[in-house]
């Protein structure tokens, strides 16, 4: 088998100190890519100088040395802020090529979707847990039906984003078990399947079986809102994503997205003042965690330069004005105020409930293209 | 196929020789499945630079086509390596683009329209009327212009056969003011480094990019770095060279020469030079300077008159011409006397090509040597001509008796290759015209100075009779042509091939890889081009059935050099012709050879590259044949003649061969320069080039002492060029491109599109805060050009830079045009001799058989730069002085990028200005130039004494 012909990349043995790879290594000073990310790589770079092994610490033009910088990779390449913090002194890209931004609208769109989806049956049974709310067959069946109909988008989100559709039969018939692809995939179906009984036997007006089946659902539900933390934290090297808040922080907006659908729904259908009540402080709670987590996230410091460059380019770069105006002001502050200043009026707490929804979806855009425009190599 | 071993012993870097007929490796494409590839593995050599470095071609047994090529590991210089430029060879043979049949023009010259002729058409056409011209005793009017030649001596040999003088080269673009340094010296006109020998090695190019022999000498220069050899680069510009340098000299441009003598007197001055190598082998005893004649003297009185010759040339001298730092100086001068006869140099374009006088930076480099004592030394710098092999073919004409003033005129006689950028220049003067030009794998209307002076020429039938372009591809010259005829890439022809790679000597062998492959299975051809794609020869068989054409009855003396060896008064075939030369020119082939069974052809066919010898050191030291000896006499400078032609030189009282000059050794001082009427240039000296502060004032009306218009023409302005002064560097070579060539090659130009001006941060500020993207015009004498700004700082201040090879342009949007690296433009000629050239459209996607066209994201194909640029040729040497002095400002409103505007009318007066300051010829004797000087191609003696001084020396 041929390796580089040019000899430029020696390969080798590292084991066998005879090797000249070996000895190379024990010789030369050398350096790897990325050693934070602590996959031991063993690629070791002779002599690599800082500035061109460390992706972020090169300022980028907007054209380079003897090209131009290729924008028509998927997402239009990684972001490159001229004021970066993490740029070394006089350290110029003189040629890169473009790095893609794989994730589309879709992964924003689908962390939404599943939000609701996962959230909906979440804050009544709260409710009713705490003997706040007494049960009701109309509710069960549409907060199951939003379930249901989230959870069905969240799918087709999931599977829309993938190069090879096809490839998903793969994932669910011959499972990698370590993969939280799959994982998640798993939880969705047996959420969905949850749901679909549920919403069976309150249709069928069995209130036994729905009454049984509620918190398996709910807690399955809560299992499907915190799976994508992990997934997210198999991106190596999207550091912005791998916090250790998210798994908590994503079962606080399923949370808040529960509340919201439960402030909105309309009397024919199971909505009531009772309710709303109920909507009313756990959307201003949740949305008051929510948004605590996001300025924790962003504020406190990050263990990695990749996760803090992230965050710099939510807060301070290109995202920086949907990040605040968007999901912190009009999706966040605003709504708190309308629900603490607005009391038990609906249309107060319906438009906070509709303004929330839409700062989250806002949020996870910012979140998701943000830890993606890291360049990575 | 291998097994995967966790150890990596399968691994390895190039495949071993009893697997080329069968090579298998796993389909990528078929990833995950495990699909079996066999291919069968064909040596030739790649033909984008000059190195000839060996590829293997991949040919897909099932497809029957290459699939692709990578690195020989038979081929001694290349090693299995590639640059990136070989490989992709596979996406020019597989071009969309290409040109796969001969065209003709079927419109006006340069109007753009082409149909499909035949090859017999072709030679029919040229036959006839090159026939008649040498009826008619035009010879003159017949010439061959190559670009790359990729080739050695078949081309002489070709012209000499049709006895014209008509060979004309690139070479005065490309490299013959350092050619001038190093054959004052010792004939031989390229250095041959062993880097990989060398414990100090000093660059004044940018060998671990581009350069000559890039590939071979860039893996011999890190071999010699792995072992502990410094590296110093002398480069206003932070190459990739220079970044891997110990010492990083940023020298202004055109001062090398004062850095590089202060180097000499501190070596000098410390008594640091190896003295018995000076006493032995140079030439100091007929020197004469400032009152002092050597002869008679001591060597000591010698030394000392050096000194005082050269006492300007402190440190701080060099420091104030180059900013190069003084101490920086001294250390690297201290080095290179510690690594004494292992110090390796390089030097070719950069300092010498770009400026006036940059001859003398090679011979003032070749001064560091002679002290040092390392030349023709294990590590130390070594002869082109001890490294390179030519073998001669089976017999060969006799010298042409003419010679060609539109080639080698008068004004020049030193001037080392032909005069060629100035042609359409001589032509507008008047001095001669072209019946049949054959420009080859050439395109001057883009790479040359004054391009426009070249379309001028070429559009006019009167100047230019009959025009073939022999090219593989289109180019903006290919467009002026009436005939364009697709000649074959690396993979599609043969050619033979040496160059001066390292300590040793090799040949390598060009060859037509589908052609051969099928031979193998049985198949017989008459010619290449029916194992080609479409209609593509090859050269060798077209000048062959050319010549037949001119002198079809063999009655003009001319078809007798294209017959058979083998079979009487019957056509030469490529087969007869290499394999006679490898059958009896090539000293241990046909043995090598008959080892394995095998004739030397088919030796050469397998392998692809053959090694004729080893650490070839101090050939100067050979004693001289016997029977030269015998019947031989010795001169009072010890030279050693026989029958009036020197053969050799006593050295310690022994005769031995010595070097090709006038002494037999190295000359310090050189009479040839004092007898031509530049004595003041006898020994290695610093002068100012053309663009040096004092000139840049000189321009502005503010003359100071150091302009001295009697070596330095002066720079008037066009009306309306405002802006600070620069000097631009125009001539940096990027690794992934070739000039003109890469320019259908998809991976090389993805990668390399664009040549914004570099400036340096200071300067950007000077001219109004500049930041990188931000639109410059650029005024040069002639006009001006249009393009964006580079902010960095690995560039001297003062000094701009722009790289060569972008800028290509067509004037047809789709048809007949290189459609992935030019931009689609408007050319007006909007009064006479004012050109002005707007972008209608970049790059954009197109649609052909190759999806990957569709895929092409880039949109800028860079702004031509050259075109903008008026001939600068050298006084002395002739060549073409590449750095342009230019005032550059930030563009106006109606300044768009791509914009270039030139008055041909200012360049022929530039051209005025610049020959005014030659002394040409006779020189002694009523010589045109020096017997003793090398010329290409050379006619016979005769011919260098102007006709009209009959009298000889
Ligand atoms: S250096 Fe590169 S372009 Fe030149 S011959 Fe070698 S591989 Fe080809």
């Amino acid at each position: 088998m041929i390796v580089c012909p040019e000899h430029a990349i020696i390969a080798g043995d590292l084991n066998d100190p005879t090797s000249e790879a070996a000895q190379l290594v024990a010789r030369e000073p050398v350096r790897v890519r990325k050693p934070e990310q602590g996959t031991q790589p063993k690629l070791y770079y002779i002599d690599g100088d800082e500035s061109a092994i460390v992706p972020t610490a090169a300022r980028h033009e907007s054209i380079y040395m003897w090209s131009q910088r290729n924008a028509a990779v998927l997402g239009g390449g990684a972001l490159y802020p001229p004021d970066s913090p993490l740029l070394q002194e006089n350290a110029l890209a003189a040629y890169d090529v473009g790095h893609a931004r794989p994730w589309g609208w879709q992964v924003p769109a689908y962390c939404w979707t599943k939000s609701i989806g996962s959230g909906a049956l979440a804050v009544p049974a709260i409710a009713m847990l705490l003997g706040r709310l007494p049960g009701d067959r109309m509710r069960d069946i549409a907060l199951a039906s939003v379930a249901l109909v989230f959870t069905a988008l969240t799918t087709v989100l999931l599977v829309w984003d993938l190069d090879h559709k096809e490839r998903f039969l793969r994932v669910v018939f011959t499972p990698q078990s370590k993969s939280w692809l799959a994982r998640g995939a798993f939880i969705l179906i047996t959420y969905s399947g949850l749901c679909g009984v549920f919403w069976l036997a309150a249709v069928a007006g069995f209130p036994f079986a729905a009454s049984v089946l509620l918190w398996p659902t709910v807690l399955v539900g809560f299992c499907g809102a915190a799976y994508t933390a992990f997934l997210f934290g198999q991106c190596e090297g999207r550091d912005l994503w791998q916090t250790p808040l998210l798994p908590a922080h994503l079962i606080v907006q399923a949370l808040l997205c529960g509340s919201a659908v439960l402030a909105l729904l309309p009397d024919s259908i199971g909505g009531s003042t009772q309710a709303l009540s109920f909507a009313v402080p756990t959307l201003a709670i949740s949305l008051g965690l929510h948004l605590l987590m996001l300025l924790g996230e962003v504020a406190m410091p990050h263990t990695t330069d990749n996760a803090r460059y992230g965050a710099r380019l939510m807060t301070h770069g290109p995202f920086a004005r949907a990040f605040w105006g968007g999901a912190v002001v009009v999706g966040g502050i605003v709504p708190l105020l309308l629900l603490l200043l607005g009391g038990p009026s609906r249309i107060a707490a319906g438009a906070a409930s509709l303004l929330a929804l839409a700062g989250l979806l806002i949020f996870e855009w910012c979140f998701v293209m943000a830890g993606q425009s890291v360049p990575n190599s | 196929m291998t097994d995967f071993k966790r150890d990596g012993s399968h691994l390895s870097y190039c495949p071993p020789v009893e697997k080329w007929d069968d090579w298998v490796e796993l389909d990528a494409g078929a990833w995950p499945r495990r699909v079996e590839k066999h291919y069968q593995l064909v040596p030739t050599i790649c033909f984008n630079c000059e190195s000839g470095c060996g590829l293997l071609a991949y040919v897909d047994k099932e497809t029957g086509e290459v699939a692709k090529f990578e690195g020989n590991p038979m081929h001694p210089a290349s090693r299995g390596r590639l640059c990136a430029k070989g490989p992709a060879t596979i996406t020019q043979i597989h071009d969309p683009d290409r040109i796969l049949y001969p065209m003709k023009r079927s419109g006006p010259r340069g109007g753009g329209k082409w149909t499909r002729t035949s090859w017999d058409e072709v030679l029919e056409t040229f036959g006839g009327r090159i026939r008649k011209a040498f009826q008619e005793n035009r010879g003159e009017e017949v010439m061959y212009h190559v670009g790359r030649p990729g080739h050695d001596f078949i081309m002489e040999r070709t012209l000499q056969a049709w006895g014209i003088d008509g060979h004309n080269s690139h070479t005065n673009v490309c490299s013959s003011s350092a050619r001038l340094g190093y054959l004052l010296w010792h004939y031989a006109d390229r250095p041959s480094p062993d880097h990989a020998n060398a414990r100090f090695i000093l660059l004044l190019s940018a060998h671990l990019e581009s350069g000559h022999y890039f590939n071979p000498h860039a893996q011999r220069i890190i071999e010699g770095k792995m072992a502990g050899a410094k590296l110093a680069v002398m480069d206003p510009r932070l190459s990739n060279t220079a970044s891997m340098a110990d010492y990083w000299m940023p020298s202004y441009p055109g001062t090398e020469a004062a850095v590089l003598l202060a180097m000499a007197m501190v070596i000098l001055g410390e008594n640091r030079f190896d003295a018995a190598f000076v006493k032995n082998w140079t030439n100091w005893e007929e020197l004469e300077v400032d009152g002092f004649r050597a002869q008679g003297q001591s060597f000591g009185a010698l030394i000392e008159a050096l000194k005082r010759h050269y006492a300007k040339f402190t440190p701080e001298f060099a420091e104030k011409e180059s900013g190069v730092k003084a101490e920086i100086i001294v250390k690297t001068a201290r080095e290179i006397a510690t690594a004494g006869s292992r110090f390796a140099s390089h030097l070719w374009r950069g300092s010498s090509s770009g400026n006036l006088g940059g001859w003398q930076s090679a011979r003032a480099l070749m001064l560091l040597h002679v002290l040092t004592g390392s030349v023709g030394t294990p590590g130390g710098h070594n002869l082109n001509a001890w490294n390179k092999f030519v073998p001669r073919p089976y017999k060969n004409p006799p010298p042409q008796k003419r010679w060609n003033e539109l080639l080698y005129p008068q004004e020049w006689p030193l001037c080392v290759h032909e005069m060629s950028p100035l042609l359409p220049h001589f032509l507008k003067e008047g001095r001669g015209r072209i019946e049949a030009y054959f420009t080859r794998v050439f395109n001057p209307v883009w790479t040359y100075p004054d391009g426009f002076s070249w379309i001028e020429m070429l559009r006019d039938e009167e100047r230019v009779g009959l025009h073939a372009a022999l090219t593989p591809t289109w180019s903006e010259t290919a467009w002026f042509a009436d005939y364009v005829l697709p000649m074959g890439f690396s993979s599609e022809r043969h050619d033979l091939m040496s160059q001066e790679s390292y300590a040793g000597k090799w040949i390598g062998f060009r060859q037509p890889v589908l052609r051969v492959l099928q031979e193998r299975e049985g198949k017989k051809f008459d010619y290449t081009y029916q194992a080609n794609p479409g209609e593509v020869w090859e050269e060798d068989e077209f000048w062959i059935n050319l010549s037949w054409a001119i002198d079809p009855d063999g009655s003009m003396g001319i078809r007798q050099w294209f017959e058979s060896p083998y079979r009487p008064g019957q056509k030469l075939t490529v087969d007869e012709y290499y394999g006679w030369i490898f059958e009896n020119s090539v000293p241990g082939l046909p043995a090598a050879a008959a080892k394995e069974g095998l004739k030397p052809l088919e030796y050469m066919r397998k392998y692809g590259a053959y090694e004729v010898t080893t650490d070839v050191y101090r050939l100067n030291e050979k004693p001289v044949a016997p029977a030269d000896l015998s019947g031989s006499n010795v001169e009072a400078n010890c030279v050693v003649k026989k029958d009036g032609k020197a053969v050799g030189v006593m050295v310690d009282g022994e005769a031995v061969v010595g070097y090709n000059t006038p002494s037999r050794k190295l000359e310090l001082f050189s009479k040839t320069m004092a007898d031509w009427k530049w004595p003041e240039f006898a020994l290695p000296e610093y002068y100012r080039s053309h663009i040096h502060r004092s000139a840049q004032a000189a321009s502005l009306g503010k003359p100071g002492e150091d302009f001295n218009p009697q070596y330095m023409p002066l720079v008037e302005w066009p009306k309306d060029a405002n802006g600070e002064v620069f000097t631009l560097l125009p001539i940096f070579r990027l690794p992934h491109l070739i000039h003109t060539r890469s320019g259908n090659s998809k991976f090389l130009y993805e990668i390399a599109h664009k040549n914004p001006l570099w400036l340096n941060p200071e300067d950007a500020k000077t001219l109004g805060d500049i930041r990188t993207g931000d639109l410059l015009k650029v005024h040069t004498e002639i006009g001006f050009f249009v393009l964006h700004a580079w902010v960095t700082e690995g560039l001297a201040p003062g000094v701009v830079a722009c790289s060569h090879h972008m800028g290509r342009w067509r004037l047809n949007k789709e048809d007949h045009v290189e459609r992935m690296s030019s931009a689609w433009v408007d050319l007006q000629e909007v009064g006479k001799g004012q050109w002005k050239m707007r972008q209608l459209s970049g790059v954009e996607p197109y649609e052909t058989t190759d999806p990957d066209t569709q895929r092409v994201w880039w949109s800028d194909a860079g702004v031509h730069q050259n075109i903008t640029f008026p001939v600068h040729p050298d006084p002395i040497t002739g060549m073409h002085c590449w750095h342009q002095m230019v005032r550059v400002e930030r563009a106006g409103v109606s300044d768009r990028y791509g914009d270039i505007f030139v008055d041909t009318n200012l360049s022929f007066a530039v051209y005025q200005r610049w020959k005014a300051l030659t002394r040409p010829a006779p020189g002694p004797g009523g010589l045109r130039r020096p017997l003793w000087i090398p010329r290409v191609h050379r006619p016979e003696e005769a011919a260098f004494y102007i006709p009209s001084s009959t009298k000889k020396a």
